[in-house]
């Protein structure tokens, strides 16, 4: 019955799919990261991150509008032809399955670090990877359901830890602002975009939304969202640290979170806590683009359903996923490749296709 | 095999109790009375014990053998009889059933045509109060065997020319009497027509409760949710029915099963409704806190005493330790032990005389509890622990979901054994993702909490002030949409 209807994607589900996508494990070294590259000022880089995420999701939304809103896998096929619509296609189904791969170590280190100190590497990979697959063969619709509940799962516990975490901060440590060298802003700003990557899920989600208008001013506000996140985690974890304790911090939101102490609260050390709230927090963000992986190979491939093209991918995750022999060469794997991969398909790709379709307008690109 | 009975009926009254007397052959309880209208040959046959012999006697016999005058054929139907419930059908097969169902066929002889009396009347249980659904401000009468009763009971809440109560015999060999009901112009047309269509697919021999169309027409049998309200209140039907549902009413059997269920129904109970608004928001939270509790206690004890004693106060985890101490078992094995003993202690309870359950009650909870500990085979947290668990399960007023729960609650306590805490997680996001694909006739099971419209929060957790109900549910797509100005 669902199925049959294209638009089953409300404006709240775009909101939540959108935010869930981006947020995802590594809000945790996010501000040891900014710390060291641009001090107190990391709430600037990522606002200015935050604008440039924006400019380039306003691309994707305009190039899927003058597409007809159509999958883009197809898009690519009527605008390049069909080689170079594999090539872009697997290129991105990489680009996913990499980026989860990797988050899938670090996450995986975490809740070793955290909360299973004995259980083996393999044993986590296999039991999330195995939940992530039974979402992903649920199709979209299912997906998007469980984007829109996981939100509120995800943000009201967190929220409330964060503002017990306010007890502790001093706002003096943010300061002094706008003491940098301008280069180092620039630097700031590229590592910190890698944070926003995720939004190529509005490739998948876009043709489905209900509301077509709204779309751009839906993603604003997602943005704004993850933007505004981003700032309070940073300005907390450096107001509680101080910009130099937060600099040698792995993971400063966790030891912030840690820190917390309610006295007669129930929960001493709440770290175990926060840490079984983010497994929701990287499990949307994992099986997002997983089914965004899965879709891709199903069209590159033309398999009739999405479970054959999701089971496929598993293999190479967990391979992946075991690649670096431990967390520090997970990152290093990570800082090296994804900057070229958000340069590929979250920048030229947009700007490409928007380039190709608005010089075309007028032509067969919106008679499909 | 397929049953064959004659439609034509002869006119040779005698060909026809021939054939049925030998149709009917080795029956003690079948009744066939052979008179005389003036001198026309006549029977009346019935079921003993099911059919109304004083109505049978003195509004049928007596009006037709005392006849003495002359007779036409459609006399005996608008002059002669007079009885109410009378029904001329020309299929003989259409007779012999309405004999087993209760009612008295006659035949006359010379005609082709017969006559069926509605004389139903058997020992019947009156309508009493609904054991397992109480409540302490609303009706006390509750469904009872007899279908008839049942669709009287919701009939006198819904005055409504638009309610609909239409029959159908499901069970090729019980042929049970099955009502649809529903409000014409609240539900949706696609939701009655897949009821119809899936009640039109069941093909069995017997139905002999609600529960066999419940299992026949539910969407997934694999899940451990109930996907269909059962319920043994007319009041709680009626306002099913309002909502746009609809309910089917199985004959023998006093629970009416309303469809489609979605997952905040099961934890409702009609005292949320009838108290003040305030008492009912408080008990639906204090529901939904139990329900958590009851889920996920014991599975946390076991991930927090095997894995992360850390996330505790020290003083607790001590404590805890201590009381744990020359106990023989890991905490996943003294959970599992003291679920399993719940759970046998529920089904004796159940299973027994109510007089010796309460017995059950105190030797298996208090003797074999108190003496677990002080053998030191498990520790007294974990029976607080267990203790807290039974209790807390059943503040949900639907009973199928609390076995539900009792299946999910020991996966969470065997995941929590073999990793923790990211156990409990992966395995409640699995119930999550779950019943996020669960759907019941059309309707996501999670209803509002997936289709997130803002009036239909007015009666989830917080059940809002009467006079704020203005709509039905939204995600029941009622064709009458206002339900109050």
């Amino acid at each position: 019955m669902v199925l049959n209807n294209k638009d089953i994607v409300s404006s709240y589900g775009l909101f939540a799919t959108l935010v869930v996508t981006i947020i995802g494990v590594n809000v945790f070294s996010y501000p040891n990261e900014l710390a060291n590259l641009v001090g107190g000022d990391g709430w600037l880089v990522i606002l200015l991150s935050g604008i440039i995420a924006y400019i380039l999701i306003s691309f994707i939304c305009k190039a899927e509008k003058n597409n007809g809103y159509s999958h883009i896998y197809e898009i690519l096929e009527n605008r390049f032809g069909k080689i170079i619509a594999i090539l872009v296609g697997l290129e991105l189904t990489w680009y996913s399955t990499f980026f989860i791969s990797m988050g899938l170590r670090t996450f995986t280190e975490e809740i070793k670090m955290y909360l299973l100190e004995q259980t083996p590497t393999e044993f986590i990979f296999l039991v999330t990877i195995l939940m992530g697959t039974y979402l992903v063969r649920g199709e979209i619709d299912n997906l998007i359901k469980f984007n829109e509940i996981s939100f509120w799962l995800m943000f009201i516990p967190v929220i409330l830890v964060l503002i017990f975490s306010i007890y502790h901060v001093d706002f003096t440590n943010i300061l002094p602002a706008f003491n940098n060298p301008p280069n180092s802003y620039a630097k700031g700003i590229i590592a910190s975009i890698n944070r926003f990557m995720g939004f190529q899920i509005l490739f998948l989600i876009i043709p489905f939304v209900k509301d077509k208008k709204s779309i751009n001013k839906v993603a604003r506000k997602g943005i704004w969202f993850v933007v505004v996140f981003y700032i309070a985690v940073f300005i907390l974890t450096v107001g509680v640290f101080g910009q130099n304790q937060t600099k040698i911090l792995l993971w400063p939101v966790i030891t912030m979170v840690k820190y917390i102490n309610i006295p007669g609260s129930f929960i001493e050390r709440w770290e175990g806590i926060i840490m079984s709230i983010w497994i929701i927090f990287y499990f949307t963000t994992f099986t997002n683009h997983y089914y965004f992986a899965s879709d891709l190979l199903k069209k590159i491939f033309k398999f009739k359903d999405i479970k054959l093209s999701a089971a496929i991918i598993v293999p190479f995750i967990y391979l992946i996923a075991l690649y670096p022999k431990n967390i520090a060469e997970a990152y290093v794997l990570t800082s090296k490749y994804s900057p070229i991969f958000f340069l590929i398909n979250l920048i030229i790709l947009p700007i490409a296709l928007l380039l190709v379709s608005s010089s075309k307008k007028g032509g067969n690109g919106n008679s499909r | 095999m397929k049953e064959e009975i004659r439609e034509v009926i002869s006119a040779n009254i005698d060909d026809n109790i021939q054939y049925l007397k030998n149709l009917l052959k080795d029956n003690s309880d079948i009744v066939y009375r052979e008179f005389y209208i003036d001198n026309i040959k006549a029977l009346i046959m019935y079921v003993d014990g099911m059919g109304d012999k004083i109505l049978l006697d003195n509004f049928v016999l007596e009006s037709l053998m005392l006849n003495r005058k002359e007779l036409k054929a459609q006399d005996i139907k608008d002059k002669i009889l007079t009885v109410s419930d009378l029904k001329e059908v020309k299929k003989l097969k259409e007779g012999v059933n309405a004999v087993l169902s209760g009612d008295t066929l006659m035949l006359l002889d010379g005609m082709d045509i017969c006559y069926i009396i509605g004389t139903r009347f058997w020992p019947a249980r009156g309508v009493s109060e609904p054991s397992r659904e109480t409540v302490l401000r609303g009706g006390r009468d509750g469904f009872t065997e007899t279908i008839r009763f049942n669709t009287a009971l919701v009939r006198r809440r819904i005055r409504d020319t638009r309610l609909r109560i239409v029959p159908k015999m499901i069970g090729t060999r019980s042929k049970s009497d099955v009502s649809v009901m529903y409000i014409e112009d609240i539900a949706d047309d696609k939701i009655v027509n897949e009821v119809f269509t899936r009640l039109g697919n069941i093909n069995i021999d017997a139905v002999l409760d609600s529960g066999y169309i419940e299992q026949l027409i539910e969407d997934n049998s694999w899940s451990p949710f109930p996907q269909i309200q059962s319920t043994e209140r007319p009041d709680v039907v009626s306002a099913a029915l309002y909502e746009g549902r609809v309910a089917i009413l199985v004959d023998n059997s006093p629970f009416a099963i309303i469809v489609p269920t979605i997952l905040p129904n099961l934890f409702q109970s009609p005292d949320d409704y009838y108290q003040r608004w305030i008492y009912g928001s408080m008990l639906r939270i204090i529901r939904l806190f139990s329900i958590i509790l009851s889920l996920i206690l014991p599975a946390l004890y076991v991930a927090v005493t095997s894995f992360h004693p850390s996330i505790i106060p020290t003083k607790l985890a001590y404590f805890i330790a201590a009381s744990r101490e020359g106990v023989p078992f890991p905490a996943f094995v003294e959970a599992l032990i003291m679920e399993v003993n719940l759970a046998i202690l529920l089904e004796a309870i159940a299973r027994l005389p109510r007089p010796i359950g309460a017995t059950i009650g105190i030797v298996g909870g208090l003797i074999i509890g108190q003496a677990a500990v002080s053998a030191g085979i498990v520790s007294p947290v974990m029976i607080i622990i267990l203790s807290i668990t039974a209790i807390t399960s059943f503040t949900t007023p639907n009973y199928e979901i609390t076995s539900a729960f009792r299946i999910i609650r020991l996966l969470l306590i065997i995941a929590s054994a073999i990793i923790g805490l990211y156990g409990i997680m992966l395995t409640l996001i699995a119930v999550l993702i779950h019943i996020i694909k669960l759907k019941s006739f059309g309707v996501p099971y999670l209803g509002p909490l997936v289709t997130f419209n803002k009036k239909d929060f007015k009666d989830m957790l917080i059940r809002a002030p009467l006079k704020h109900f203005k709509n039905r549910p939204i995600y029941m797509n009622t064709e009458d949409k206002i339900r109050q100005k």
